[in-house]
C-alpha cells in the first residue's frame, strides 16, 4: 500500500506494514512492563474478553485512539498466545476478522481494490466503465474467476455458485458487500498465521493476571462442554465422528456438514442442550444461534419437522463420507451404524452375562 | 467389439505401424510432456500399460512409432515422477479437461444403433437377445454411430468453446482442441489459472457448464421466489438486456428467439406468447410476463444453451485422455487435433481419415448405409464380398463388422 496511516493500521491491524512497523518498534516483553503501555495492554484484553463473549456477533468496540487500537493488536497477539487454547485463537480471529469487515464496507472501493490485492494476493479489479457495470447487475468489483472458486469452496449458498453469478472474460462480478464477506477467511487465515508466529510460552508478570483472567472466563463460557463427555461416541459412524473431530479444531465442516451432525445427534437422542454443548466447542459459536439451530433440526420450532439424518449417498456426494463406507456395514443411512453397532454391544454384554453365570 | 480374427488384428496392426512411420510429425504430446503419464493397450492384449513417462516429445514419438499401440494416452495431470505409483507420483497439478461424448448428449437416435448382429447370418437383433434367432450362432454388440450423433456432438463443442472463450476468458492459444477419432472431442485448457484447482471447484465448473443448480433470481431474471420476504417485483429487476454477460445474457439471447421465433406449441402456459413477443421485438421488458412465465422460459432456454459434457472427467484429477495424433483403435481414424476456426466445418467421417485408400478384399458381415471418405457403402445385411479403401475396411474391421478374405 502507498499510503499507510495510523488509522488504516488501526483499522487493519494485520497488514505487513503493521509487521514492519511493529519489529521497528523493537517491542520487548520487557518494555511491556512500562506505565506507558498499560492502556494498550488493557485494550488488547478487552478485544479478547469480547471475543470470548461474543462472538462472530462482537464488534469488537472502537476507541478513539488509533494507536491504542493498533499497539494492542500484537499484545492481544501475546496474550492469546499465551493463554495457548486453539478454541480461543480461531474465536478471536475470526472476531477481529468481522471487525476487519465492518470497516471494509465503508471504505473507498480503490482503497478495498488496494488492500485485497496488495495485502492478501487477490486478483480483484473497480468495474469503472458504465456499460460494463451495467451488464453485470451493477457490480462493484470484479475477481479473477479461479480466486472466486477458491474463496467461496467452503460455502454452500445458493447464491455463491459460479452458475448464480455473472461471469464474463474471466472475471466474476460481485458487490462490495459480497466482496468482503468473500474474503473473510483470507483475513481470518492472515491473522491465524501472524499467530502462529508470535510464540510466547511460560508466564510474564505485567501479562499474567490478564491471562489468567482470560483461562478462568474460557472455562465459565465453555461450561457446556463438559456435558457431552462420555456419551457413547464409540458407536457413532466414522463421518460423524470425523465431523465431530473437525468442529473440536475449529475447521470449518460448512453449513451441510453442521446440518449433518446436529441431525444425527437428535436422532440417536441428544438433548438440546447436549447438542448446543457440542457446538459450543466452535470458535464462532454464538449460544442463541446454536440454540435456535438445534432446536429447528429437533422440529421444536419453524415447520416443526424433525429432519432425519442424511442418507449415505447425500453424505458421499457432500464428501462426508469416510472411505467410501468401507469402514461400515452395508448401510444406507448413518444411523443405522449405530444401531447395528449397539445391538452388537448388547450381544456382547448378554453373552459375557451368560458366561458369568 | 474387437477383432474377429489374428489375422484381421494383425492387418490393422501393420497398418498403423505403417502411418506411425510416415506421420510421425503429426504425433502431438501435450505441453510439459516430461512431466505426464502415458499408457497404452497393445494389438491383443487386454490390459492397459501404465505408469510410462517419456522426457521430452521426441521420446513420446519415438515409443509411438515403435510400438505402433492399438490406442495411446496421456494423462490430464503434471506428476513430479510420472512413472511411480499412482501414490507416489507426486501431482502437480491437472489441466481443466473436458469430455464429449455421444453417451452424454440425449439423443433418440441411440435405439436405432444399438443392436446385435450375428457375424454368421448377418441377423440383428436388440440388446435382448443371447444367441441369432435364425441360426443359433453368438450375436455381437455393435457399437455404431450416426451422423446425427456425431453433429449432436459437435454442437456441444461449439458451445463449450463460446462459454469457454466468453465467461470464462479463455484464449484460443490455450486450448487444444480434438477429435477422439470415434463420436466425440476432447477439449484441454492450458493454463495456469485452472491448473491448481481442486475437485470442489472443478465440480463448480461443470456445474456452471451444464446450468445444474441455476436460479434465475441471482441472475437478475425473474423468478418466483419462495419464502422470502418484501418478494421483489417485476420492475426490481434490472430490464433484460441482450448484451448481458455470462448465463444472464445467454438465458435472455434464448428467451428471445423462442419469443420471436413464437413456437406456441413449445410453451403451452405462455398464451399472450403473442403479446409478449410483439414487446420484445420492440424492446425485451419483463413487465409483459409473470415471474412464473420467465421462469419456464429460463428453464427452457437453459436447458438448450447447457453444454452436454461428461462430468466425470472434469472432475478427475487424474484422468487419461486420447494422445493427440493417434490413430483410434476402434476406427482406424486419427484423433485430430482442430483449431478453432476447423471446427464447424469438421467432418469426422471425412477429415479425420488417416489411412490410404489401397484397395482391400473383405467379407462385411454386416453394415448400416454409410458414408466415409470417398466411398459410400450399401447396407448390408448378409456376409458379402467387397473390396474397400484400406481406411474404410479398418474402419469395419475394428467394428468387428468386418474380416479379410480368407
Ligand atoms: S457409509 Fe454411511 S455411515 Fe458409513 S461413513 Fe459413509 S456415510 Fe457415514
Ligand atoms: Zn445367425
Ligand atoms: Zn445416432
Amino acid at each position: 500500500m502507498q499510503r499507510v496511516t495510523f488509522e488504516t493500521l488501526a483499522r487493519y491491524p494485520f497488514v505487513s506494514a503493521g509487521k514492519s512497523y511493529i519489529s521497528k518498534l523493537n517491542l520487548t516483553l520487557e518494555e511491556l512492563s512500562k506505565d506507558y503501555f498499560k492502556p494498550f495492554i488493557q485494550r488488547a484484553h478487552q478485544r479478547i474478553v469480547e471475543a470470548i463473549e461474543r462472538g462472530e456477533r462482537s464488534v469488537i468496540s472502537e476507541t478513539t485512539d488509533p494507536e491504542t487500537e493498533f499497539i494492542s493488536f500484537p499484545i492481544a497477539l501475546i496474550l492469546v498466545s499465551m493463554v495457548g487454547d486453539s478454541w480461543l485463537a480461531r474465536r478471536w480471529a475470526l472476531a477481529e476478522t468481522i471487525r476487519c469487515e465492518n470497516y471494509l464496507l465503508e471504505e473507498e472501493p480503490a482503497f478495498v481494490k488496494d488492500l485485497l490485492k496488495n495485502e492478501l494476493s487477490i486478483r480483484v479489479e473497480e468495474v469503472m466503465d458504465p456499460e460494463e457495470k451495467e451488464l453485470s447487475l451493477r457490480s462493484e468489483f470484479k475477481i479473477r474467476l479461479p480466486d472466486f472458486l477458491k474463496l467461496t469452496s467452503h460455502i454452500d449458498a445458493l447464491e455463491w455458485k459460479l452458475v448464480n453469478r455473472i461471469a464474463h472474460n474471466g472475471w466474476v462480478y460481485v458487490t462490495q458487500r459480497e466482496l468482503v464477506r468473500l474474503v473473510r477467511e483470507a483475513i481470518e487465515d492472515r491473522i491465524l498465521s501472524r499467530l502462529s508466529e508470535t510464540r510466547v510460552q511460560g508466564s510474564f508478570a505485567p501479562l499474567d493476571a490478564y491471562v489468567k483472567d482470560i483461562k478462568t472466563r474460557l472455562t465459565t463460557s465453555r461450561g457446556y462442554e463438559l456435558l457431552v463427555q462420555g456419551k457413547a461416541e464409540g458407536m457413532w459412524p466414522p463421518c460423524m465422528r470425523s465431523i465431530k473431530e473437525s468442529l473440536l479444531k475449529g475447521v470449518n465442516v460448512g453449513h451441510f456438514g453442521n446440518f449433518a451432525l446436529a441431525s444425527f445427534l437428535t436422532n440417536i437422542g441428544y438433548s438440546i442442550d447436549e447438542v448446543v454443548s457440542l457446538y459450543s466447542r466452535r470458535s464462532d459459536f454464538d449460544l442463541r444461534i446454536a440454540r435456535y439451530q438445534a432446536e429447528h433440526i429437533a422440529g421444536l420450532r419453524g415447520s416443526r419437522t424433525r429432519y432425519t439424518t442424511p442418507s449415505c449417498s447425500t453424505m458421499k456426494t457432500h464428501a462426508l463420507c469416510i472411505d467410501e463406507g468401507r469402514l461400515c456395514p452395508k448401510i444406507k443411512n448413518p444411523l443405522q451404524y449405530t444401531r447395528i453397532m449397539s445391538r452388537r454391544a448388547n450381544l456382547r454384554t448378554r453373552g459375557e452375562n451368560k458366561q458369568k453365570e | 467389439m474387437s477383432f474377429n480374427t489374428e489375422r484381421d488384428a494383425s492387418f490393422v496392426k501393420r497398418a498403423f505401424s505403417s502411418y506411425y512411420r510416415n506421420n510421425r510429425d503429426k504425433i502431438a504430446p501435450p505441453t510439459s510432456p516430461a512431466n505426464r503419464e502415458y499408457a497404452y493397450f497393445q494389438f491383443g492384449e487386454k490390459v492397459m500399460v501404465r505408469h510410462l513417462a517419456f522426457s521430452s516429445e521426441e521420446e513420446v514419438r519415438d515409443a509411438i512409432v515403435k510400438n505402433s499401440p492399438l490406442h495411446a494416452y496421456r494423462s490430464a495431470a503434471y506428476y513430479k515422477y510420472p512413472s511411480a505409483p499412482m501414490e507416489e507420483k507426486e501431482w502437480m497439478g491437472t489441466d481443466l479437461v473436458f469430455d464429449i461424448d455421444a453417451d452424454h448428449i440425449p439423443s433418440d437416435c441411440s435405439s436405432e444403433h444399438e443392436y446385435r448382429i450375428c457375424k454368421n447370418c448377418g441377423t440383428t437383433a436388440d440388446k435382448s437377445m443371447e444367441s441369432c434367432g435364425r441360426c443359433k450362432s453368438r450375436l455381437y454388440d455393435v457399437e455404431w454411430v450416426c451422423e446425427r450423433c456425431l453433429n449432436g456432438t459437435k454442437n456441444e463443442l461449439m458451445k463449450l468453446i463460446d462459454v469457454l472463450i466468453d465467461d470464462f476468458g479463455v484464449s484460443e492459444d490455450e486450448l487444444e482442441v480434438a477429435f477422439s477419432g470415434n463420436r466425440g472431442y476432447h477439449l484441454v485448457v492450458y493454463s495456469s489459472d485452472y491448473v491448481g484447482l481442486d475437485q470442489l471447484s472443478r465440480r463448480e465448473i461443470v456445474n456452471y457448464l451444464t446450468a445444474r443448480g441455476l436460479e434465475p433470481s441471482y441472475l437478475g431474471i425473474p423468478s418466483p421466489v419462495q419464502g422470502k420476504k418484501g418478494r421483489p417485483r417485476l420492475t426490481d429487476y434490472p430490464p433484460p438486456d441482450l448484451r448481458s454477460f455470462g448465463w444472464r445474457g445467454r438465458i435472455i439471447r434464448r428467451i428471445y428467439q423462442f419469443l420471436i421465433q413464437g413456437d406456441q406449441s413449445t410453451f403451452r402456459d405462455l398464451k399472450n406468447i403473442g403479446e409478449i413477443s410483439t414487446v420484445w421485438s420492440a424492446e425485451p421488458d419483463w413487465n409483459v410476463g409473470t415471474a412464473k412465465q420467465w421462469r419456464a422460459l429460463s428453464e427452457a432456454a437453459a436447458k438448450v444453451e447447457g453444454v452436454n459434457i461428461d462430468p466425470v472427467v472434469t472432475q478427475d484429477l487424474h484422468r487419461l485422455l486420447r494422445l493427440s495424433g493417434t490413430l483410434n483403435g476402434k476406427t482406424g481414424l486419427l484423433t485430430k487435433r482442430l483449431s478453432i476456426e476447423d471446427v464447424s466445418d469438421f467432418d469426422p467421417l471425412r477429415d479425420s481419415i488417416a489411412l490410404d485408400d489401397e484397395p482391400v478384399p473383405l467379407t462385411v458381415f454386416f453394415s448400416p448405409r454409410f458414408s466415409i471418405g470417398e466411398v459410400t457403402i450399401d447396407e448390408v445385411r448378409e456376409p458379402t464380398k467387397i473390396s474397400l479403401p484400406r481406411y474404410a475396411a479398418v474402419y469395419l474391421i475394428c467394428k468387428g463388422l468386418a474380416s479379410l478374405v480368407a
